[in-house]
């Protein structure tokens, strides 16, 4: 790996971009220096590309003008640290050439262009360059569990929104804090771990649609995997999935079973109506993308309903289920099982 | 029109050789070269028409990383068939193909059809696996081998027919159509019939 580019790149000075340099992000003519500081891609920040009216204090050291407010928010809540930058810098200029580390680096190289290759900043060199670097100091900070894909979309998601270094830091957070290491691990045990509370609280709250799924022989992990991996983040459009972000950072697993169990009860009457395992699945897992704009229409309690994957979100936020007892299936199954 | 036969076939090779475009390609057409990376299976579905037969293929298209090898019996155990991918200008995932067979053979149905697809034809220029070793190999295995490019389209259609092909005459042979109760009844208007003409030419070798 060339980790040359990337050390002049980290210490160039930390010029703070006039506002309306913060506009055009995608334009590769900006200096290299400010290529690697880039700025968020997304729609959140307000008129002047400024993120000034967040609610902390001036002097919050979080505050960058590279992240938008949004993207601001998730770090207090997720605890990224204030010299979020210093890490990721070393990070980034250690270099590394076990034969491990270079499986994962082609991995990524691999998936670089199939990251969300139908948004123009993702497709840009710069924007391309920015994910590589944040996936390769995540890999190398974690190099023993490697890079997996889906780590691909999140990473992306993040960075639309804010700097290389709060996403790092992001991610980092997400692998150790929210437990996302555990469904990247050999063999999943994360997501296993998942598939039965989403069984469980199928069984509970959607009994039917459970033992459908049961005579169809529709195993969760079927249909759960992509989204529990990458966190809604690959099927969801770019734009619109900064509210599942924002809602799983602060109520964590506990908002994932929630909007599952959302898509799932609001689905039911077309699911319970499907007589094969096939015409299940592709009802639950539509293919491409784009296919997921008319999954939204699927959702819709009545053809007037306004719905969109921001309600979505906001639905499935303030619903309620037993975290206590989730967390105790989380923890100790058996238990747990006993006692409910 | 009444299904006849359902048949699951999975597709498997190492990442980015184009397995998920070869599968978009055959059940709709399209061919995106900006293809998202798949993580886990995706699922497709299509119907074909095979002499007399109507036959319904899903089509179960997973993910390449190694790690989600450990998911992949999920979705190779019950398939009849397998397309095994890989891009003829990257040696490695030739021999991919060769390790996904001895999985196969020892953990998938013991009649499962293999047909092998040396994809990206379209860049013969960078061809690292020689044509002939790689039919050599299939033969060896008993298993078809196709060149195709999902891009220009060529040898799909025929690769996709050939699996049904095979899973149709390995029973007819053995003598045990599996005709499913569910398929016989059900009424399919969703996706458009093709009928499947006799071998076209070019494409297989």
């Amino acid at each position: 790996m060339s980790s040359k580019p990337y050390i002049e790149l980290a210490y160039v000075k930390k010029a703070k971009p006039k506002p309306n340099e913060l506009r055009d992000a995608t334009v590769d003519s900006r200096p290299k220096s400010f290529q690697f500081r880039h700025v968020a891609q997304c729609f959140c920040s307000d008129t002047n590309g400024n993120s000034s009216k967040i609610t902390c204090s001036e002097s919050c050291p979080l505050k960058s003008p590279l992240s938008c407010r949004k993207a601001h928010k998730w770090c207090h809540i997720a605890g990224v640290p204030h010299n979020s930058e210093a890490l990721y810098v070393e990070l980034l200029k250690t270099p590394l050439s076990t034969r491990k580390y270079l499986t994962h680096l082609d991995q990524i190289e691999m998936d670089l262009l199939r990251t969300f290759p139908d948004v123009p900043y993702f497709s840009s060199e710069v924007g391309r360059e920015s994910l590589k670097r944040v996936l390769c100091a995540v890999t190398k900070y974690n190099i023993k569990l490697g890079y997996v894909q889906g780590m691909n979309f999140l990473a992306a998601s993040l960075l639309y929104h804010t700097s290389e270094s709060q996403t790092f830091w992001m991610m980092l957070i997400l692998l150790d804090k929210y437990e996302l290491k555990e469904n990247f691990k050999p063999d999943f045990p994360g997501l296993m771990r998942h598939c039965y509370v989403v069984d469980f609280l199928l069984e509970r709250r959607l009994p039917r649609l459970g033992q459908h799924f049961k005579e169809m022989m529709i195993t969760s992990p079927m249909f759960l995997t992509d989204w529990c991996l990458t966190l809604f983040t690959r099927q969801i459009p770019l734009r619109y999935n900064y509210k599942i972000l924002g809602n799983f950072f602060k109520q964590g697993w506990g908002f994932f079973y929630k909007l599952v169990l959302l898509i799932l009860r609001r689905l039911e009457t077309r699911l319970l109506a499907a007589a094969t395992r096939e015409d299940i699945l592709s009802i639950i897992k539509p293919f491409q993308p784009g296919d997921w704009k008319e999954f939204v229409k699927l959702l819709k309690n009545s053809r007037l309903e306004k719905l969109s994957w921001k309600k979505l979100a906001k639905i499935a936020k303030n619903d309620n289920i037993d975290m206590e007892l989730v967390s105790e299936l989380l923890e100790r199954p058996e238990s747990a099982l006993e006692k409910y | 029109m009444e299904v006849d036969r359902e048949f699951k076939i999975v597709t498997l090779g190492e990442g980015r050789v184009g397995k998920t475009s070869l599968a978009m390609r055959y059940v709709r057409g399209q061919f995106n070269e900006k293809e998202q990376s798949t993580t886990n299976a995706n699922f497709l579905e299509k119907n074909i028409r095979i002499n007399e037969t109507s036959i319904k293929l899903n089509i179960w298209d997973t993910a390449g990383q190694e790690r989600f090898r450990a998911l992949a019996p999920n979705y190779y155990r019950e398939a009849k068939g397998a397309l095994l991918v890989y891009d003829i200008t990257d040696k490695e995932s030739f021999w991919k193909v060769v390790s996904w067979v001895e999985e196969l053979k020892m953990q998938a149905d013991k009649d499962i059809s293999f047909v092998i697809a040396g994809n990206k034809c379209d860049l013969e220029l960078d061809r690292q696996i020689p044509k002939e070793q790689a039919i050599a190999y299939a033969k060896q295995i008993g298993a078809a081998h196709y060149s195709t490019s999902a891009k220009s389209g060529m040898g799909v259609n025929e690769c996709f027919e050939e699996i049904a092909k095979l899973i149709l005459d390995k029973e007819s042979r053995s003598g045990s159509p599996i005709r499913s109760s569910k398929a016989r009844s059900r009424v399919i208007v969703k996706n458009q019939e093709e009928v499947v003409k006799k071998k076209k030419s070019g494409g297989c070798c």
